[in-house]
């Protein structure tokens, strides 16, 4: 879902800010044809997300719209998992309550910070109050399964500021957290404007103090490198994509993955709903399995052996055992005789271990 | 009427940026020689390197027609050279094959030291001098102190000078009638034995050596048996042609033209440019005069990453060779690089273009070492030693003493900023001499300076210190003793021999911690601290620290980011691969490079 109130600073997805009201039914339109016609060869569905851009964005009628989309023209597991990204300025009582009507389970809201200077250094105007009364809100409507979003290293922050961050959102005590620290990524206003990331030993303490403080005030686990949870209220989306599950994708930029090939939809709302199609990432089985190994070490957990031989039909010692061997002696994995994954040190050095596996 | 009498031979010739290229292109528009739709600014610069680099690095032939105002049709033969100090070679010898040079003067700049250089190079050769000024359309033009320049310090008649704008087209007809007017066309010969003075020459992997030439008797067409002279090699040749700009075969290369030959000779070695080509079986007795051997000031060692690269980048240099006479190699060893080769170059610049040109035409994975100019060492037992390498000079305990090379520049600049020249003069260990004024707001100044402080940044710095309008021109002075050290760097306790440089004592810790700090900024960061010590004589002199990674993660990864997330990865990953490994830190290819920016900054 492609659409924002206003593009955030350091977002580099394609959203579009303000879209006027017949691009979006425009855009429904299409969604609605290409979830048809995916919904034909899919199996019931374990998990759903959406998120985007900002799906509270829409208003109450068109979010509805949206979701009996979903649950008109796909078949849920028992038990299946539904998110909806949120933002806290937009959403209201009303859209709360169709979310829930429409089948929604879980609720992600981007909080980022409790500090008006991080807000303001990242480009997301807002009311701080806001994030108290939403978080309110989605508690109260009765859905106890919901994340809130953090962000840090943003310029100009302390590590007391991050701290004073982590001590309020435990107050409002979510049951997940997802705490990103802050990437500037090409064509980002903050690029744009020189902006460079922040030291890795500020960062690294940063990402250190939220493990501690997540898990001693919160008794939230991180179970993924920026995700923190209670048990079992883990994102079973996102871990399901870690672990190389097959997925289907619907939207302008949406991925699917078919178990063998990875494919994009066109980038952009305009080439989206001109039909364009999507472009495959058709790379070898030995290549996918790595690229596998790779997301599914972001889990703290890492892989069990057979668990990953199911899914890839690899045995990760066949096809990397002495990458893996010299990067278990440089302490940045733990092998065991039939689990991997990575050592703390390692998880914050991922991209590099990810490097030296490709 | 005869042929010969209607063909000019002529180069463009120029300070750097005085609009040689720009130039060329009016003329080839005018003419008609380009289609609009093929046409684009700087048209002959035709190298990546030049097109991304706004300056031109190789010589360009290209031959228009062009009708005078007295109805006949004139074949031009026209080469635009690069005005740049560190090619000047290619200008001498593009003027080889001239009998007149267009001189251009950019109006808002003023004679500059390359103006200079170049018209003494063409009054050696007894060329025919076209000056024009050019840039007349720019605010800050000022034509009457280009017509005093020119006639103060070119000894050349401000009469003569033709006002143009290269830009808005302005004076490009007068031009080339001055040119079909002023300069004679090529001396008819009695002889009709074929000799053709090879200028240029290029390696093309399908077609051999293609080797641009001057025919100066004779003529030659495809079929025609060939001698190279110097060599002996004996060849069929298969094409001629000319440059239109693009090579575009004809009949026959007649006596006066310039053009291309290509013979059958692949291998790089059998062609070399200032040779002669001659009939096999009519051959000349005597070659033409050649060039001037030209002596490289620079010298630097080039390295393959991979070392089984070795043989192929031998082969590569000798190819690139070809085109660029003035870069020599030989072999040579270092303990942290391999096999590789010496290398020996105009200036700096030029040094850069050799190492990314044999990066992308030959698709080379290269390292290079500091540079170094040559010393000379003399030992206590009497003996000279030429040293271009740092790492060869003897144990400090037998040498008597040292000598680096000097050189004596001419500056040209605005009378404004003479204080700070006289001061970085100073600072580069350089004597200041006559300082003598050429207009009211200009002087020239001599000075003595040691080559190596030229190499390494002086040349930025005039330009920093006089706004843009200083230049600078300079030709060996002699050797002369000085208290130099060999300096060595450490990089994770492992000496690196390729970055061993010598300097001066008492600049050397200043040099030392320049160097380690700009190393601590190129060095990646690994898994581990790595420590990096500059050190004189077994003294360490600086010392810096690159911190161990700590964080090396994306954030976010969601299912939609997957793809590009390994693309991405897989990109870094061919990144890290360009650099080279040296012991277990791995060194950017550009560190040389870099280590030496550093210092302008
Ligand atoms: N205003 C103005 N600019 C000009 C004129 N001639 C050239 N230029 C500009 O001057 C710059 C240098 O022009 P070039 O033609 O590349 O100069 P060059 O002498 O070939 O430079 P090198 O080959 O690197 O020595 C370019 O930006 C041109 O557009 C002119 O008559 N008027
Ligand atoms: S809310 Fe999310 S999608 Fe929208 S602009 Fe901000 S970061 Fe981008
Ligand atoms: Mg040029």
């Amino acid at each position: 879902m492609p659409f924002c109130a206003r593009r955030c600073d350091y977002c580099a997805f394609y959203v579009y800010e303000k879209a006027a009201s017949g691009l979006r039914r425009e855009y429904l339109t299409r969604l609605e044809s290409e979830l048809k016609v995916k919904s034909e060869y899919c199996d019931p569905l374990a998990t759903i997300y959406i998120g985007g851009g900002t799906p509270t964005y829409f208003s109450t009628r068109e979010l509805r719209e949206m979701l009996t989309m979903v649950t008109e023209n796909f078949q849920f597991e028992a038990g299946y998992e539904f998110t909806v990204e949120s933002n806290p300025d937009c959403l209201t009582p009303a859209k709360l309550t169709a979310l829930i009507d429409g089948g929604v389970n879980r609720i992600s809201t981007g909080i980022q910070s409790f500090s008006q200077g991080v807000l303001d250094a990242i480009g997301r105007p807002g009311k701080i109050e806001r994030a108290y009364e939403a978080v309110d809100a989605i508690r109260a409507s009765g859905i106890g399964n919901f994340n809130c979003d953090l962000i840090f290293g943003v310029p100009g922050q302390t590590i007391s500021d991050w701290e004073n961050d982590l001590k309020e959102i435990s107050q409002l005590a979510p049951p997940h957290i997802s705490a990103y620290s802050l990437m500037i990524e090409e064509n980002t206003k903050l690029a744009e404007s020189g902006t460079v990331e922040g030291d890795d030993e500020l960062l690294s303490e940063m990402w250190n103090l939220a493990g501690e403080y997540l898990e001693n005030h919160c008794g939230l686990r991180r179970y993924e490198i920026s995700n923190y949870a209670k048990t079992g209220f883990e994102c079973r989306h996102n871990q399901r994509i870690w672990m190389g599950n097959r997925f289907i994708g619907a939207g302008p930029s949406a991925c699917y993955f078919d178990g063998v090939s990875r494919w994009t939809n066109p980038t952009t709302l305009a080439s989206w709903l001109k039909n364009t199609p999507a472009v495959e990432d058709a790379v070898s089985s030995e290549q996918r399995a790595v690229e596998i190994l790779i997301t599914g070490l972001r889990t703290v957990d890492g892989w069990e052996r057979f668990d990953f031989e199911r899914v890839t039909g690899f045995d990760y010692s066949d096809i990397r055992g002495e990458t893996i061997c010299e990067l278990t002696e440089a302490g940045l994995l733990v092998q065991d005789v039939n689990s991997l994954r990575l050592s703390n040190q390692g998880l914050l050095l991922a991209d590099f271990i990810a490097r030296e596996l490709l | 009427m005869h042929k010969i009498d209607l063909i000019r031979n002529f180069s463009i010739i120029a300070h750097i940026d005085h609009g040689k290229s720009t130039l060329a292109d009016r003329f080839l528009q005018h003419t008609e020689s380009v289609d609009d739709r093929n046409f684009q600014d700087q048209l002959l610069d035709n190298m990546d390197l030049e097109r991304e680099r706004g300056i031109t690095i190789k010589s360009h032939p290209v031959s228009i027609r062009f009708r005078g105002s007295n109805e006949r049709e004139y074949s031009l033969n026209l080469i635009d050279t690069p005005g740049h100090v560190d090619f000047s070679y290619e200008v001498s010898r593009s003027l080889a094959a001239c009998e007149g040079a267009v001189l251009l003067i950019d109006a808002t700049q003023g004679v500059q030291a390359q103006t200079v250089a170049n018209v003494n190079l063409a009054i050696r050769q007894n060329l025919v001098i076209i000056p024009v000024i050019n840039k007349i359309d720019m605010q800050a033009a000022d034509i009457d102190t280009c017509r005093e320049q020119l006639e103060e310090i070119l000894a050349i008649p401000a009469d003569e000078a033709i006002l143009a704008s290269a830009k808005d087209g302005v004076g490009i007809t007068e031009i080339l009638e001055a040119v079909i007017n002023r300069i004679p066309s090529p001396k008819r010969m009695d002889n009709e034995i074929l000799r053709a003075l090879i200028f240029d020459s290029v390696y093309d992997s399908f077609r051999g050596v293609i080797n641009y030439v001057r025919i100066v008797s004779g003529g030659i067409k495809a079929g025609d048996e060939i001698r190279l002279f110097s060599s002996g090699v004996v060849s069929a040749v298969k094409e001629v042609g000319v440059f239109s700009p693009e090579m575009t075969p004809v009949g026959q290369l007649e006596v006066g033209s310039v053009g291309y030959v290509i013979a059958n000779i692949k291998s790089p070695e059998d062609s070399k440019i200032g040779d002669t080509i001659t009939g096999k079986v009519q051959s000349c007795d005597q070659p033409l005069r050649g060039f001037r051997e030209i002596q490289p000031m620079v010298f630097s060692g080039i390295y393959p990453i991979d070392s089984a690269d070795y043989e192929p980048l031998k082969q590569s240099m000798a190819k690139l060779r070809l085109n660029d006479s003035a870069f020599t190699f030989q072999p040579e060893t270092s303990a942290a690089l391999g096999f590789g080769c010496r290398c020996g170059f105009l200036g700096l610049l030029h040094m850069e273009i050799v190492q990314e040109r044999l990066r992308r035409e030959y698709g080379m994975n290269i390292i290079a070492t500091y540079p170094s100019v040559i010393y000379h060492v003399y030992l206590k037992n009497g003996e000279m030693l030429e040293v271009d390498n740092p790492l060869h000079l003897p144990d400090a305990s037998t040498i008597d003493r040292l000598e680096e090379p000097i050189v004596k520049a001419s500056i040209i600049s605005p009378v404004a900023y003479i204080g700070g020249i006289m001061n970085l003069i100073m600072d580069k260990r350089g004597v200041c001499g006559e300082t003598n004024t050429v207009d009211q707001y200009h002087v020239m100044m001599a000075a003595e300076l040691p080559l190596h402080e030229i190499v390494i940044d002086f040349h930025d710095k005039l330009k920093t210190i006089t706004k843009g309008y200083g230049s600078m021109d300079y030709e060996p002075f002699g050797y002369r003793a000085a208290p130099l050290v060999k300096m060595e760097i450490k990089v994770n306790d492992e000496p690196v021999d390729a970055f061993t440089t010598i300097v001066h004592r008492d600049y050397a810790a200043a040099r030392g911690r320049q160097l380690a700090e700009r190393l601590q900024e190129i060095i990646p960061q690994h898994l581990f601290k790595i420590p990096i010590q500059a050190a004189v004589g077994g003294n360490v002199i600086a010392r810096e620290t690159v911190r161990a990674l700590r964080k090396d993660v994306t954030a976010k990864c969601y299912g939609g980011d997957i793809t590009r997330k390994r693309k991405l990865l897989e990109k870094q990953k061919e990144g890290k691969k360009k650099m080279k490994q040296i012991g277990k830190v791995n060194i950017p290819q550009d560190a040389f490079v870099k280590v030496l920016k550093s210092n302008t900054s």
